[in-house]
């Protein structure tokens, strides 16, 4: 039974990105910070305060799950997360809300571009 | 300096996100090398540190799903408290000597307060000699003493080997008796001089304890005047029916004294009333002079007329 995501919806910009984020692999709060970033070409940054606050959130909702420390990493402070399934569904339904808002928003530009003579 | 100012905006922010998130916030801030990339830190955390302590209450304690424990479904009840606070243990030291200082008050003031509110009588455990032991035998003082104390005959019971005492009227003639013993008189020894000091089986025991007791109950008959602050007369009688004292306040029925001590009584019907006799010191066969009534908290001095 596929489950109703779209009370969930619409994400504010920085879920949307720590849960894009995470979508490729498992990462810790840092390489977040670094992969929203790197995905905005540098034009959002996010903070440890507002990463931190919205994993929270994210983590209490079971869109994403808590790994704990790896060993081999070079910094034993640092815990890494990974996207759940719920997280997965919710982070498609709101890629899917978007695409249709990019497709009604380049269907409305098209009708109103001025037409040439 | 600013790392350090760091981790105190850190420790701020509520136990559980300080808990999860403290230490990696400290990892990315050791990251930032130059010190506007620091300050910037420095300032998301204040602003995270107001967000959490205003806006974020749903979390300022661990998730109670983690903390509560888990269903028992084979009907064996589990206790846990509602919540993990427990205190310091120095305030269970602090409240383990604070509860015995109070107790200790407490028994002082009910020992020594003149306000007698409670009269805890404690019934006391009376062993009897059986009939067969001659009296020589038996070697502790004390139960000697208790076995030679004159009884009333109907309240005798020589089957019984241990009695709680009763209350009133028994009580009453025993003290009475001791008070006898103690206070010899002289009149009923006078009267049988010839009878051994240490016979085991008197002739008539009942009727030599109750003369004994009326003996003893003389030195505190007669009419006693109070003077102030308000006039009126004590008279103390003996009753020869149950070799009880009996006290009569001028214009009231007559009440019945039960001993307390030697000298105290207490007056039978009158919640928080006794009275006290002062036996002279020079004579002290001789009849009491003084006696102090006490009646819901006050105190009145009276002698004898």
């Amino acid at each position: 039974m596929k489950e109703d995501l779209s009370g969930f919806l619409p994400l504010s910009p920085a879920p949307l990105h720590i849960l894009l984020s995470l979508a490729g692999e498992d990462l810790h709060g840092y390489a977040i910070m670094q992969e929203v970033a790197r995905q905005s070409e540098g034009r959002y940054k996010l903070g440890p305060g507002t990463l931190y606050d919205n994993l929270q959130k994210l983590i209490q909702r079971e869109w994403v799950q808590e790994l704990g420390r790896r060993p081999g990493d070079d910094d034993p402070r640092r815990r890494y997360y990974r996207l759940t399934s719920l997280g997965r569904g919710v982070l498609a339904a709101e890629t899917a809300r978007l695409a249709g808002v990019v497709r009604e928003a380049r269907l409305r530009l098209q009708i109103a571009k001025p037409r040439r003579a | 300096m600013l790392r350090s100012l760091y981790r105190c905006a850190l420790r701020l922010h509520p136990p559980a996100f300080r808990k999860r998130f403290a230490e990696e916030m400290l990892s990315i801030f050791d990251h930032a090398k130059a010190t506007p990339a620091a300050l910037r830190l420095f300032l998301d955390a204040l602003l995270s540190l107001s967000r959490q302590w205003t806006l974020r209450s749903e979390f300022w304690h661990d998730a109670p799903g983690a903390a509560a424990p888990q269903a028992v479904s084979d009907g064996i009840p589990s206790f846990y408290t509602i919540s993990p606070f427990r205190p310091r243990g120095a305030a269970f030291i602090n409240g383990l000597v604070l509860s015995l200082a109070l107790f200790c008050v407490t028994c002082f003031a009910i020992r020594y307060s003149w306000i007698h509110v409670l009269h805890v009588r404690i019934p006391e455990v009376q062993f009897e000699r059986p009939s067969w032991i001659p009296p020589s035998h038996t070697t502790s003082g004390m139960s000697q003493s208790v076995q030679s104390l004159p009884i009333a005959p109907q309240r005798v019971d020589t089957t019984q080997t241990a009695a709680v005492s009763a209350p009133a009227v028994p009580q009453a003639r025993r003290s009475a008796a001791t008070v006898a013993r103690r206070r010899p008189v002289g009149r009923p020894k006078e009267t049988n001089p010839a009878k051994p000091e240490n016979n085991p089986q008197p002739a008539n025991p009942t009727s030599t304890a109750q003369g004994e007791i009326e003996q003893a109950l003389d030195i505190y008959e007669g009419s006693y005047a109070v003077d102030a602050p308000v006039k009126f007369t004590i008279l103390i009688t003996t009753d020869r029916e149950d070799g009880s004292l009996r006290m009569i306040r001028s214009g009231q029925p007559g009440l019945r004294l039960i001993p307390l001590s030697e000298t105290k009584f207490a007056v039978q019907g009158a919640d928080n009333c006794w009275i006290e006799f002062m036996p002279s010191d020079s004579a002290r066969d001789s009849p009491v002079r003084l006696l102090q009534f006490s009646c819901n908290g006050k105190r009145y001095l009276a002698r004898r007329r």
